[in-house]
């Protein structure tokens, strides 16, 4: 990638000099990318666009905006916007004048003040609200003028943090589109930081899984659910169903790996393994064959534990290789669905469905 | 059921502070009202002189009847003691009366009928129509004067509205010495305290918890103690003075004590936490999210102080200069020590009105202005100061 709007290198983040939030982080913003940041809390996620935002230093490692060097600018030098899970939005102000604010910061002339907050409204459709003070608003509400005032001076690159955490699914879907939508609009760069993965992965261009201070992986939101670097990655993105075992043979990116209880289960591998090796076998739950004449690389006999009606699917629970906890879905009306408890079945799944991944250190 | 089972249960709660409520605040007040205008003297003392002052026209002297009533019920009241208070009364309003009152008491033996030309043979202002007219006024149950008087104006004998007498006018400055050093006591207080609470509101808990000690200790101390001590460092021969020599700053000892200067210090110092703390509070529920999004806006420091932070603290600014300013509008003990007799406010006259003079109707009366105006006051800067209207401020 070259032209790299934002990069991070070495990066390390410590507040106590001994345990390290981020540590040796690499990475690099493409302009015009959505970049999410996804982990668990506590995974450095937060404290990585903190860095980026200017309200935190990093304890080592260089930041650069623009190929410009970011350590020891102040926050409001570094004309980067930024919208808070809880909108921040300055309660003695109305909304017109809290999107007034950033314009006179940056030295907008008065002239041009007045049509930038119009169209800023009428980007998140809210016009007749300006006069409105924010506690007059809605969340939904409050958090599109969030999102207005961010982007109203023209920032080359913003960061949301958790913007939509403190709104209700239904709400919290629209506003992800109305995202999704504004950044393909202006083509804005967004770093995004949020710990729901399917936030993750029906807005970004790249999503960075954090976890423990360090990027497990970047990459596309369809790599990293197809092909996850390693068990965190695999178990953290969607669901799936994990076998341990150990590498018995390897044939480039194919391999066969034997399970606790003997099992040989043919996969896929890109990871730098060799036999012998303890690795994690993924499977999700949607590439899993069920009924009595699948077949596949791998098929196993299964057990009926539970079925799970979730209306346009099903799950089942069987037993599958002393495992209690296998999960495959099916649509609603497959035949096993409403086979009694403890039906004996064959479930089947092909190798490339079928990842063996290094298990978490 | 239930319902007005608990409803019982939470007036029987309140009960108590109700009563203390009305008992302490409502019924003192209403009290201190009457006392403002009441005006008993001279029908309780002057019952019958009252009576036959009912038809009189006010024009010439009035008929026989007054001026023997007058003369049986002085040498009654005389006797009964009520005089002084009557006495008292009427001498406030004209200077000179408290001794035509005594001397008449007193020589009702040596009176006659017709009583018209033997009074006025004892004296002849009883022969005055401007006495009699006076007398006449205040046989009324109710009396404007002392709220007059409070304002530098008086009744003319005809009973309309004058500007006081030169001497007599100091209570408009009065009020408004105390309207501007509460004031300036309010603005200092504001303008010291609010860079204190917000060092302690960015200080570590523990820092703060000694900071906020340093802050109450004086607090808790009597006022009394704390205007004392002022006393004794503000002396020409105090320590400060003698700090100030001995840096060779001033030659010669200045003049602190019984200044405009010492009432400032000392007041400011007794007021400081009243401002201080409820700032403290609104700084401490602040989300520094508002700064940082400020921040993220382009505000340098000065800009997120000036439109976010100080806006957003507004509230406490605005409770705590409204408790200072109530408090210092009714200082007493303090300017009474420390200050000279320019220095003085409006509790002063009242306490110089209750205990020296036992006019209770002009100490009543000042009180209820001070707290008219005080209201009046209070009522436009919850106009014109945002952070009164602000009053809810969650972040």
């Amino acid at each position: 990638m070259h032209d790299p709007i934002v990069t991070f290198e070495q990066v390390t983040k410590s507040y106590d000099g001994r345990t390290r939030v981020v540590e040796a982080l690499d990475l690099r913003l493409a302009r015009g990318e959505f970049l999410t940041m996804l982990g668990p809390s506590g995974s450095g996620k937060t404290t990585t666009l903190m860095m980026l935002a200017g309200f935190e230093d990093p304890t080592s490692g260089t930041i650069t905006l623009e190929g410009k060097k970011l350590n020891h600018v102040p926050a409001h030098r570094r004309g980067i916007g930024m919208v808070f899970q809880n909108y921040a939005l300055f309660p003695h102000m109305t909304v017109a004048e809290n999107l007034v604010f950033p314009l006179q910061m940056h030295g907008v002339p008065k002239a041009e003040i007045e049509p930038k907050v119009k169209r800023a409204l009428e980007m998140v459709r809210l016009p007749h609200l300006r006069d409105r003070k924010p506690t007059q608003l809605s969340g939904g509400q409050q958090q599109r003028v969030a999102v207005a005032r961010a982007l109203v001076y023209g920032p080359k690159l913003v960061l949301m943090d958790e913007p939509l955490g403190a709104l209700d699914k239904q709400l919290r879907e629209e506003l992800q589109l109305e995202i999704k939508h504004l950044h393909e609009e202006l083509g804005v760069t967004i770093v995004y930081v949020t710990h729901d993965q399917s936030e993750a992965l029906t807005m970004s261009d790249r999503i960075a899984v954090f976890h423990h201070g360090r990027v497990q992986q970047l990459a596309t939101p369809a790599e990293l659910y197809e092909r996850p670097a390693n068990a965190f990655v695999a178990s953290f993105i969607g669901e799936n169903n994990r076998f341990n075992g150990t590498l018995a043979a390897r044939d480039g990116t194919a391999c066969r790996v034997r399970l606790s209880g003997g099992e040989e289960v043919a996969a896929a591998i890109e990871a730098d393994l060799a036999v012998g090796a303890p690795v994690v076998l993924s499977v999700r739950p949607e590439r899993v064959a069920i009924g009595a004449h699948v077949s596949a690389d791998n098929c196993f006999a299964a057990e009926l534990l539970e079925v799970i009606y979730l209306g346009d699917h099903c799950k089942l629970r069987l037993r599958v290789a002393g495992s209690e906890a296998f999960i495959a879905k099916v649509p609603a009306g497959d035949p096993a669905t409403i086979a009694p408890r403890g039906t004996p079945l064959t479930v089947a799944w092909p190798a490339q469905a079928c990842r063996a991944i290094p298990p978490l250190d | 059921m239930a319902i007005s089972r608990n409803n019982l249960l939470a007036a029987g709660l309140i009960a108590p502070l109700f009563v203390v409520v009305v008992a302490s605040f409502i019924v003192p007040l209403l009290v201190t009202l009457y006392t403002a205008i009441g005006n008993p003297e001279v029908r309780q003392t002057l019952p019958l002189t009252t009576g036959a002052l009912r038809d009189w026209n006010g024009e010439g002297l009035p008929p026989e009847a007054a001026f023997a009533a007058v003369i049986a019920e002085l040498a009654q009241a005389q006797e009964g003691q009520a005089i002084g208070q009557l006495s008292r009364r009427l001498n406030f309003e004209q200077t000179g009366l408290r001794t035509l009152l005594l001397k008449t008491a007193r020589a009702k033996e040596t009176l006659a009928a017709p009583y018209r030309e033997s009074l006025v043979a004892l004296d002849t202002r009883w022969g005055d129509t401007e006495l009699w007219q006076l007398l006449k006024r205040n046989t009324g149950t109710l009396t404007p004067l002392f709220l007059l008087r409070s304002l530098d104006l008086t009744l003319t004998p005809a009973g309309s509205v004058a500007q006081a007498p030169k001497e007599d006018a100091v209570f408009l400055p009065l009020f408004a010495r105390t309207f501007v050093i509460s004031f300036w006591v309010t603005v200092l207080c504001v303008v010291i305290g609010y860079p204190v609470a917000y060092t302690l509101s960015t200080l570590s808990q523990r820092a703060a918890n000694i900071g906020m000690a340093l802050v109450l200790v004086p607090f808790w101390t009597s006022i009394l103690v704390r205007t004392t001590a002022w006393f004794i460092l503000l002396q020409r021969e105090g320590p400060v003075n003698a700090l100030l020599r001995g840096l060779s700053i001033v030659d010669e000892p200045v003049t602190m004590i019984f200044t405009r200067f010492a009432v400032y210090v000392a007041m400011v110092h007794v007021l400081l936490p009243f401002v201080v703390l409820p700032l403290y509070s609104v700084m401490k529920g602040l989300d520094p999210v508002y700064l940082r999004a400020a921040a993220s806006l382009g505000a340098p420091p000065w800009q997120r102080f000036l439109r976010v932070y100080l806006p957003m603290t507004m509230p406490g600014v605005a409770a705590g200069g409204l408790m200072v300013f109530m408090l210092s509008v009714g200082f007493y003990i303090t300017p009474a020590l420390v200050g000279g007799p320019n220095d003085q406010m409006v509790s002063y006259f009242i306490a110089f009105f209750t205990n020296q003079t036992i006019n209770w109707g002009m100490a009543a009366a000042l009180a209820c202005l001070l707290l008219l105006m005080t209201g009046i006051l209070v009522g436009v800067a919850r106009l014109v100061v945002p952070g009164f209207r602000l009053g809810s401020v969650s972040p």
